[in-house]
């Protein structure tokens, strides 16, 4: 089995109007890793976390994800590899009409699991992340750093083989960020592949085994 | 397993959205009921005319005049072969001898004069007749009809009033191209407010959609539990419509009945069966799967991957 799950290579993303957003990009990352994405607003971080997840496709080049060349597979096709990835979404994506069990349980509805096992897995999901307690309250009802820790809840409860995290920490106090980190810090030494992103990189300094710099697009140093 | 999982959890989920608020639904139902009602009132009543048509409208006869020389085993030969024609194009068929024609030309009041100093039993220039009451109007069929018994032996002469017959096939045809044309704008109709509620519901939950998309569900996991939130209100519709029908039948009953009474013709409607309202509600449920499908890939389309 190839050790590498994720390889980017030559990869640009042009937007419409030709807004160049990564170009010529070529990396690969290992089963198990903990990579970090660092750079300002608009270094291509997003871009790369979307064309893992199969939201966008590659402008040019390829990209395999777990053994799957993402330009050349279906809509359809890649909606089935987001199923083994798990992503946190920097605006959290959490379904407010529903109350924290039904969002965490998401994914596996998705996957039909049964009943039970749902129950057993959201439960475990929540309490992994310290949400416990707040199974049955509406998200409106919690707090940034609750609402992203449901978003993480939603996105390790299937227990995918990829982790995807773009600027969690972003609109969190240092001790939630941290908090945060540390969870992540605990999925990584589960086994998961972690990508994460940040623009703050003071913070990822004693959580980062390899951190990949962006500037405009492209590999910074 | 996983599928039939799925399938369940689809119909609970149907269940509960429509009776977490009954009342918002009742509105979609109502017009949906009416659409159907309309629909199977249409089919009634074709259904019911036709029933009428058979046992009262005349179609054409044919005369079959026999040549002088036919002789009874002829009669009795042709007889035979008339009978084995299909009986959905013949109802019936009447034998009339020379000699009865004979006598009821002499019965006749006007025609007595020339019957008396003209015909007389040994000199009866009168064939004989068979008589064939037809059971359709369609003119091909009797075209064909006629000139198959044109060439059988002892055949002189076949006549039919073809203006009578076109008369009652355009008649006839008028009423079902009004119905088969009523029926097609019901069911465009019909699919059309389907997809309009599809398509309101998954704007109403665009934000679910968007989200299950990003984590992986199919275009399948989305559109099942609306396929089965669309047939569940069909099929509440298809009971209320069936409710809906029945008045409307028993009420246009009541109508005819006193028809009856000025006119001495009978024309009554006859409901459904169980087994056409069976095969309504699927033909119902396949237009429905097409609604939420062409409702789903709309959304989709407008809806980022």
């Amino acid at each position: 089995m190839d050790s590498r799950i994720i390889v980017f290579d030559q990869v640009s993303k042009i937007y419409p109007e030709n807004i160049t957003a990564i170009q010529n990009i070529s990396l690969s990352i290992d089963r198990g890793e903990l990579v970090f994405l660092a750079g300002h607003s608009g270094a291509g971080k997003s871009t790369i976390l979307k064309l893992i997840a199969g939201i966008e496709t590659a402008t040019h080049g390829s990209v395999i994800v777990n053994g799957f060349e993402l330009s050349q597979t279906k809509l359809n096709h890649r909606t089935f590899i987001r199923q083994h990835i798990g992503f946190i979404f920097q605006d959290h994506k959490i379904l407010f009409d529903r109350n924290v069990f039904n969002n965490v349980r998401l994914p596996l509805d998705i996957l039909g699991y049964s009943e039970h096992l749902i129950k057993a897995r959201v439960a475990h999901a929540l309490e992994s992340v310290g949400l416990e307690h707040k199974t049955y309250v509406m998200p409106e009802q919690l707090s940034g750093g609750e609402q992203q820790r449901l978003c993480i809840a939603r996105a390790i409860v299937h227990q995918p083989k990829i982790l995807i995290a773009d600027e969690p920490t972003a609109n969190l106090d240092r001790d939630n960020a941290l908090r945060i980190l540390e969870l992540f810090k605990n999925f990584h030494k589960a086994g998961v592949t972690m990508l994460i992103s940040a623009h703050d990189e003071s913070i990822l300094n004693d959580y980062a085994k390899r951190i990949i710099r962006l500037k405009q697009g492209q590999f910074k140093g | 397993m996983k599928l039939i999982n799925a399938h369940y959890r689809s119909i609970i989920t149907s269940i509960t959205r429509i009776l977490n608020k009954p009342f918002e639904h009742m509105l979609n139902i109502l017009v949906i009921s009416i659409i159907i009602a309309i629909l199977s009132s249409i089919f009634v009543i074709t259904k019911s005319s036709r029933i009428w048509e058979t046992s009262n409208i005349n179609y054409p006869q044919i005369m079959i005049y026999l040549n002088q020389n036919a002789k009874q085993s002829d009669v009795s030969k042709l007889e035979i072969s008339i009978s084995k024609f299909n009986q959905k194009l013949i109802r019936n068929y009447q034998f009339i001898s020379k000699q009865q024609g004979l006598q009821e030309l002499q019965q006749d009041q006007q025609l007595q004069m020339i019957s008396s100093d003209v015909i007389t039993e040994s000199s009866n220039p009168l064939p004989d007749v068979l008589i064939v009451n037809t059971n359709t109007a369609n003119p091909k069929l009797l075209n064909q009809l006629t000139e198959r018994i044109s060439n059988m032996n002892m055949v002189d002469n076949v006549q039919m009033d073809t203006n009578y017959a076109n008369k009652i096939n355009d008649l006839i045809n008028f009423i079902k191209y009004i119905a088969t044309f009523l029926q097609i704008v019901f069911v465009i109709v019909f699919i059309l407010v389907v997809y309009n509620m599809i398509r309101l519901q998954m704007l109403l939950r665009q934000d679910e959609i968007i989200v299950s998309r990003l984590i992986g569900a199919s275009d399948s996991f989305i559109m099942r539990p609306l396929a089965y939130y669309a047939i569940l209100q069909v099929v509440l519709a298809s009971l209320l419509a069936y409710f809906l029908v029945n008045l409307f039948i028993n009420f246009m009953n009541g109508l005819f009945s006193n028809l009856k009474y000025l006119f001495g013709n009978s024309f009554l409607l006859t409901n459904l069966t169980s087994l056409q309202l069976g095969q309504m509600l699927v033909i119902l449920i396949i237009f429905t799967i097409f609604s939420v499908f062409l409702a789903v890939q709309w959304v989709f389309k407008h809806t980022p991957a």
